[in-house]
């Protein structure tokens, strides 16, 4: 399921108020089971002495109590998630070394690592390069396949026409339904009011993108 | 058999009760300290360390003057400290590190007043920059159970300190309780420094954290093998400034503290040095 809108049209704030994060203003929320959230931007120090693996193994750390360490289960399980975004052989690298696609990766395998049923993924694609953004969109998919609710929030509206489900915001819910159904040109426009930028295919198929200067990509 | 002289004359320093109950003191707290001090430095805690160490002088001159636990009196100085730390930064329009540095001036200053009402001025002094060779075997028995109780809450909360270190933000998401884990955070550095100026003194006290955390956080080892050597480089750094205590004639604590700082600055150079080296020469370099 794709959360399409622009830049402040309020889709990390309906994240964290899923999330607990926030509480909502208005109406309740409800959750069931365990959520994974993968925030929009990475915020981590790049000079902490840290592997790969030990980033990954961080998303176990509710299940596990404070003199508990990460066993032989939790190491396999993390090899696994990162074996899931083409990782495995980068397990002992230091993670501040690896490039910005690389570090998205595995903080997309450290909210795997978590076994939600559903994940929520904030922009993960943004600043990503071409062939870590392929990998990642191929996991998502695995992910859906296996039966998981994957909620990511995104301004790419061709990453929302190749979803299951689509919900338009703009700072209140504009459409809610499959993406051949809800994605016309009035909703289209509606969600991103003055900032779309329509674009017309060599046979006269009207494209639309979200205008480049409101994405705010992550360092 | 009797010792070789060479050797006879190596070991003077640590020779006798006088200089084996020091540095066995000093290497226990230095060790602990020493592992304290990598999370201060991941932190950013550094400020709030040497802030704790002044402030707690109150704490520590009233036990002296009661002729009580002076670890126990330096960890009610600090709990008191934090207190008053907490009260000064609500002040309106007033930064958080201005509303600090009034507050350690403020209790230093009352530290003084106490003291200058009954404690003696070796005393006071021996309190302000540390007396390690005045260590008894019982000091010596405190240590180890300090350096035991950090060892063990160290280990416990390694993995929580290290998410939250490595991105608050994100240890928040992925369940961590943030709030409870700096605060343990916070206790440990209280706890830490109270002992440390039992030992070095309120004014030197921050040495024993930051010294031997600051030798080898540049060398970019992994975050386990940080810590133990962070503690291995705390116990040589009592044990060093025990030497140069003996061999310049100069007082212990002032030269444990040097010997810190020289720690602190061999780690900076060494990491300049890994810095200037090609990435796989640093990759090798960090594989050990």
């Amino acid at each position: 399921m794709i959360l399409l809108g622009p830049n402040g049209g309020g889709k990390t704030t309906l994240f964290r108020a899923l999330t607990g994060e926030l509480a909502p203003s208005g109406g309740t929320v409800t959750i069931r089971g365990r959520l994974a959230y993968l925030p929009q931007y990475d915020d981590s120090r790049l000079d902490f002495p840290v592997s790969v693996l030990d980033v990954v193994q961080m998303g176990t750390l509710p299940e596990r109590r404070p003199w508990q360490r990460a066993g032989k289960a939790v190491r396999s399980r993390s090899l696994e998630a990162l074996k899931r975004v083409g990782l495995a052989d980068s397990a002992k690298d230091s993670y501040g070394e690896l490039s910005g696609g690389q570090r998205r990766r595995v903080l997309l395998a450290r909210t795997i690592v978590q076994d939600s049923e559903t994940l929520l993924l904030d922009e993960p694609l943004a600043g990503v390069d071409p062939a870590s953004s392929e990998v990642i969109r191929a996991t998502l998919d695995r992910l859906r396949d296996e039966g998981r609710l994957v909620i990511v929030a995104s301004h790419d509206v061709d990453h929302a026409r190749a979803s299951d489900r689509v919900l338009c915001l703009n700072r209140k819910l504009l459409a809610n339904g499959a993406p051949t159904e809800v994605m016309t040109d009035q909703v289209l426009r509606e969600t991103y009011a003055s900032d779309l930028t329509v674009v017309t295919s060599a046979d006269g198929t009207p494209l639309f993108a979200a205008a480049e200067h409101h994405h705010h990509h992550g360092h | 058999m009797g010792t070789d002289p060479s050797i006879a004359s190596l070991l003077a320093p640590l020779g006798g009760d006088f200089g084996s109950t020091s540095a066995s003191e000093l290497a226990l707290v230095g060790a602990a300290c020493g592992a304290v001090g990598v999370w201060v430095v991941y932190f950013g805690r550094a400020f709030l360390a040497e802030s704790f160490g002044h402030a707690l002088l109150p704490g520590l001159v009233v036990a002296a003057a009661l002729g009580s636990s002076l670890v126990v009196g330096a960890i009610v100085g600090v709990i008191v400290a934090y207190g008053v730390l907490l009260l000064a930064q609500r002040a309106p329009r007033t930064s958080d590190s201005s509303a600090t540095a009034v507050g350690v001036t403020l209790l230093v200053a009352i530290g003084a007043l106490i003291a200058s009402q009954g404690t003696g001025s070796a005393r006071f002094e021996s309190l302000l920059f540390g007396d390690p060779l005045a260590a008894t075997w019982r000091d010596v028995a405190v240590a180890a159970a300090f350096a035991l109780i950090v060892g063990l809450f160290l280990s416990g909360f390694h993995d929580r300190f290290a998410a939250l270190a490595f991105d608050p933000q994100s240890a928040r998401t992925i369940g961590v309780n943030v709030g409870l884990t700096g605060a343990l955070l916070i206790g440990v550095l209280a706890v830490a420094i109270a002992t440390a100026a039992t030992v070095a003194g309120s004014l030197l006290a921050l040495a024993l954290l930051t010294g031997p955390a600051l030798g080898v956080i540049p060398l970019r080892m992994r975050l386990g093998a940080t810590l133990l050597a962070a503690s291995v480089v705390g116990a040589l750094t009592g044990v060093v400034g025990i030497y140069i205590s003996y061999y310049a004639n100069w007082p212990a604590s002032a030269s444990v503290a040097l010997a810190a700082c020289a720690f602190a600055a061999s780690g900076a150079a060494g990491g300049a040095w890994l810095a200037g080296r090609p990435p796989s020469a640093r990759g090798a370099a960090q594989a050990t």
